[in-house]
């Protein structure tokens, strides 16, 4: 009788089997995080509490958008490391911020501060947020006069059947000319919206990644094969070489033919040895 | 139809073409932008501490070595294949001129720079090349990547940081001139 009784426990088990990989799973991806974020340096709690603010607050040079925390790349490793043994000598993290914020420039904080290149991008957030409000403002401010005008019409019909009168036209005529106003002013806003958008593509608030990422160039530029043999082969340019970065398998291709035409060419040697 | 109704049906037709519009200009520009590979950026820092680097090609870089010479510090990698486009033109334009020293980083093992030198012929490009750690300096110089370059002045002060590859245009036209003043200067 013992026996049967610990049964219903494995039915129960069975039930939930499909929860157990699940939860594999989770206890597996927390390994993952604490393996990437190497604590070779122990930190006090306090101290690990101002180190994760910071690293939280600070953008990975070489990624797109991701804190130094949560990044892998090996500059990523290293300034963590800096930051740890700077925050363990005692040194104030604004100081540690600062520090980074003179190498690296605005590129390197999560949040840009307001100045004369980011102001643009601030700018456009202010805008669009007006926009949102006006358009809403107006909307309301639309019904709520169009059911006014609408009483108010309808019991001037009641009082005066046949005829309208000169106060009434005046009241339809602002009717139709405010409508007329939020026709014309919602492309007007829509319009500079836009041109501010440009301005701020145009700004360096942008380019600021493209230095780094600005080797991957299209590789159909380069789709002409009299075009190719000439620029690539016999002065290769940086462009051309760049393109190394994205796409190393047409690339190699591309090498082969240059080496056909020009065997002798040590620069194109070098580049199919470091392709290999 | 009414102007009211009219205007309904329209509208939106401009608000997509203004939106067209833009994109298209937004994608053009992105275009134009990525012809540009190198970005100039004046900063006048102190020559950093040597100390937490090893050497590799001949001794060990010094804060010395920047004194009373315009000379040139660059951060390679066998691993950075814009490293290789730019060893021709140190070759035969840069190293004439001024001394370049060169930092590896990043590398799995100390002996891969010395194999990249090998294949590529350029022992002799470089007078003193040493291995960065733990990216101490490639910190404190704000480097991001390689090849970054800094010009030093006579007082082994940095003068210029170029990021991204020396070509031989920005050589000639920009960098070189530059060079030949800072050598006439005290």
């Amino acid at each position: 009788m013992k026996f049967i009784q610990v049964i219903p426990i494995f039915k129960l088990s069975s039930k939930l089997s499909f929860l157990f990989p699940l939860i594999l799973a989770c206890i597996l991806s927390f390994t993952f995080i604490s393996q990437s974020q190497g604590k070779k340096i122990q930190l006090s709690q306090a101290q690990e509490i101002q180190f994760k603010n910071l690293a939280n607050n600070l953008r990975c040079v070489v990624c797109n958008n991701e804190s130094i925390y949560q990044s892998d790349t090996p500059i990523a490793n290293n300034i963590r490391e800096l930051i740890r043994t700077r925050i363990q000598q005692g040194q104030q993290p604004i100081f540690i911020k600062d520090y980074l914020h003179k190498r690296y420039g605005d590129v390197i904080l999560l949040t840009p501060p307001f100045n004369k290149n980011t102001f643009a991008f601030w700018l456009i957030i202010a805008i669009i947020l007006l926009f949102l409000a006006s358009v809403i403002v107006l909307v309301g401010y639309m019904t709520i006069k169009s059911k006014n005008l609408k009483y108010t019409l309808s019991n001037d019909i009641t009082n005066n059947s046949s005829n309208i009168s000169i106060s009434d036209r005046k009241k339809l005529n602002k009717h139709i000319s405010n409508n007329k106003m939020l026709i014309i002013l919602l492309p007007m806003i829509i319009f500079s919206s836009v041109v501010f958008l440009i301005l701020f593509v145009k700004l360096e608030v942008y380019t600021s990644y493209k230095s780094i990422n600005s080797f991957k160039i299209n590789i159909n530029k380069i789709q002409d094969k009299e075009h190719l043999s000439k620029s690539f082969c016999e002065n290769p340019s940086i462009e051309l070489t760049a393109l190394l970065m994205g796409k190393k398998r047409k690339i190699k291709v591309l090498v082969d033919k240059c080496l056909q035409d020009y065997p002798d060419n040590t620069y194109v040697k070098n580049l199919r040895n470091t392709l290999n | 139809m009414t102007y009211k109704s009219k205007f309904k049906i329209i509208l939106p037709v401009i608000v997509i073409i203004i939106i067209f519009i833009s994109l298209l200009i937004f994608m053009n520009h992105h275009d134009k932008q990525e012809k540009i590979t190198t970005k100039l950026v004046y900063k006048t820092l102190d020559t950093p501490n040597f100390s937490t680097i090893t050497p590799i090609v001949n001794d060990l870089i010094r804060d010395q070595d920047f004194h009373n010479k315009v000379s040139m510090l660059t951060f390679l990698g066998s691993w950075c294949v814009a490293c290789t486009v730019e060893l021709p033109i140190l070759k035969d334009y840069v190293s004439k001129s001024i001394p370049i020293y060169g930092l590896d980083f990043d590398e799995q093992s100390q002996l891969d720079i010395l194999r990249w030198l090998k294949i590529h012929q350029a022992e002799n490009i470089f007078t003193k090349i040493s291995y960065d750690n733990r990216d101490t300096l490639v910190i404190d110089l704000g480097v991001t990547g390689a090849p970054e370059s800094f010009i030093l002045n006579k007082q082994g002060k940095i003068v210029l940081h170029v990021v991204g590859i020396i070509s031989k245009e920005l050589w000639l036209t920009k960098i070189l001139p530059l060079v030949n003043n800072l050598k006439g200067a005290d």
